[in-house]
């Protein structure tokens, strides 16, 4: 075990996994970038990840974007140990602040994404069960929603309304408070 | 050979187009639809049922957030919406506009704490009893704690209550206040007797971050200035004078951040939550007058052996520099031996010069620090919130960022 060398070696001493993508392309990571998600965890756990882990259901695309949230986050995650148990460094406040946020651009600059793509995101965190990166997706969709008729929700989101009238008029007398 | 290319370039055009028009997020699992209509407020949230029989059910299915404090609801509308939704409710949170004067509120909100759907409540958060001056001048005490709350107990991992009166120890009810669950604890204008406040933390076994703003404690003799307009504001010495904290029988090794007012800046109170807490790691004080009587250092020489101080970080806000200040902040510059970081928020008309902060320096003693990393830090702020201002604590929990008291100065 490298526990005294540098960052670099640690890293290059970690355990990588391999993931594949539905499209057959292989992606190297980190065990501590790969058990960001739960279900890759669980997968290192029962120890079948020899040979890179199969995600039938993510693309090359989207898989590389989930990629890079994990890294991110998983130095971040890093970091934060780091610093508690170091920061007798006098500007530790800072160091703090400044880090978090820039873990938040990352964020929002990680959501600047067209709405297929979004979706696709959503999927992949679900499936995956990466819980900060499912919050982050699902927050952006109901923020878009927010405030918004439902009108307007159909028609941002081509949500086609087979409601009936009865039906209709059910779930506004049920729910009357919602809808004044 | 240019048909094929075109017709394939149309189905690529309509494939795109349909792409377009696809509903999407209809598509999504149920248990995604149900996260993203949680995450709504509770209004938003329950109008999504009329989208489609797509989203009927989901809003049904998927847990309650149902927070009043930024998204209003008609207070006869909130057993309306507790009626509608079957539970879980993850979070409930009613704030001050929902309060109305005398037991009444209280009776309120314990109608809506027995609803089905409040059962396994997570979060809690009742922002009731703000003290108002008509109120508190009198002899007017809060409401109790609803008894419903009880209910909950068991699930809570997060509770905020202000303004309640709390039962006193010797009632049935009182011995109720079991929390297992319970990470986070704020109280705030809260009327509790010093023997329930010490069965309550007895009672929450894995607490972790404990806020105390401005508690009232009834049937205690109260010591010191108080302000005429709020006598019955009161946080300090009565409290925790004596020995009775440390007496109690569970010492809470759990909690490691404390964020607290306290009228005069004591040092007994200090160091009695440093016994009470002996894990804790951060201690945030503001200060709400200049007056106080800390002795010097030779007061507390027998204790010092004894007491194990592991802070790491110390924040006074409102700091005068004054005797009795220095006389604070000078034990634990002394002795804080884990001691990283210590910092001074001046008040408003205190913007700090040099050589102020050089004879502070010195009135401190900083060069015989107990712990060779630390770090003193004078700062000023430009803008000050209100003496009483409504404070959200929320964001005084986060343990999750590197220092959830970061912002304590605009909460109290």
């Amino acid at each position: 075990m490298a526990s005294a060398g540098s960052g670099d070696e640690k890293a290059a001493a970690a355990a990588m996994i391999t993931l594949i993508s539905s499209d057959n392309e292989k992606f190297e990571v980190t065990e501590a970038t790969a058990t960001l998600s739960q279900t890759i965890r669980h997968m290192i756990e029962d120890g079948c990840t020899d040979g890179g882990v199969p995600l039938p259901n993510v693309t090359s695309k989207i898989l590389a974007r989930v990629i890079e949230y994990c890294k991110k986050h998983a130095t971040a995650a890093a970091g934060e140990e780091g610093s508690s148990s170091s920061f007798s460094d006098a500007a530790f406040l800072e160091v703090d602040r400044a880090f978090l946020e820039e873990l938040e651009e990352f964020d929002d600059a990680f959501l600047e994404v067209d709405r297929a793509t979004l979706f696709d995101l959503i999927l992949a965190a679900n499936y995956l069960d990466i819980k900060g990166l499912l919050n982050l997706t699902c927050q952006k969709v109901a923020d878009s929603v927010k405030g918004k008729t439902p009108e307007q929700i159909r028609e941002m989101y081509n949500i086609v309304n087979d409601l009936t009238p009865e039906e209709e008029a059910e779930i506004r007398r049920e729910t009357q408070w919602a809808f004044e | 050979m240019g048909m094929v290319t075109r017709a394939k370039k149309r189905r690529l055009e309509e494939e795109e187009e349909q792409e377009r028009l696809e509903d999407r997020i209809s598509l999504l699992p149920d248990g995604v639809l149900g996260d993203i209509v949680s995450l709504l407020p509770t209004k938003d949230g329950a109008r999504t049922q009329i989208l489609s029989s797509r989203w009927r059910h989901i809003w049904r299915a998927s847990p309650l957030n149902f927070d009043l404090l930024g998204h209003p609801v008609a207070v006869a509308d909130v057993s309306r919406v507790l009626a509608a939704h079957p539970g879980p409710c993850r979070r409930f949170c009613t704030p001050l506009r929902y309060a109305e004067p005398g037991e009444r509120s209280a009776a309120t909100l314990d109608g809506w704490l027995r609803c089905p759907a409040l059962g396994n409540l997570e979060e809690l958060r009742c922002h009731y009893g703000f003290p108002r001056l008509g109120l508190l001048s009198s002899d007017h005490l809060p409401p109790p704690l609803p008894a419903a709350a009880q209910r909950v107990w068991s699930t809570l991992r997060v509770a905020a209550f202000d303004g309640f009166r709390f039962p006193d120890r010797d009632d049935a009810a009182a011995g109720a206040l079991r929390l297992p669950v319970l990470e986070q604890l704020s109280l705030s204008f809260v009327t509790i007797s010093e023997g329930s406040l010490h069965a309550l933390l007895a009672g929450c076994p894995v607490l972790q971050s404990l806020l105390l703003a401005v508690i009232s404690a009834r049937k205690l003799a109260t010591l010191g200035q108080i302000s005429d307009r709020f006598p019955r504001l009161k946080f300090d010495t009565t409290i925790f004078q004596g020995s009775n904290l440390v007496n109690m029988a569970a010492v809470v090794h759990s909690v490691k951040i404390l964020a607290l007012t306290n009228n005069h800046l004591s040092l007994d109170v200090a160091i009695n939550f440093i016994k009470c807490f002996p894990c804790l790691e951060k201690l945030y004080i503001r200060v709400t007058t200049a007056a106080g009587k800390n002795l010097g250092c030779q007061k507390y020489r027998d204790l010092i052996d004894t007491l194990d101080i592991r802070l790491k970080k110390i924040v006074l806000t409102n700091y005068r520099g004054n005797k009795s200040h220095v006389n604070f902040a000078k034990f634990f510059v002394l002795n804080a031996r884990l001691l990283e970081s210590m910092v001074f928020e001046l008040t408003k008309d205190g913007i700090p010069n040099h050589a102020w902060i050089k004879t502070q320096h010195s009135l401190l003693q900083i060069k015989n620090k107990a712990s060779s990393g630390a770090r003193f830090d004078f700062v000023h702020r430009d803008r000050w919130p209100e003496p009483l201002g409504y404070f959200s604590d929320e964001q005084t929990h986060e343990l999750s960022i590197a220092d959830p008291f970061v912002r304590f100065w605009e909460w109290v």
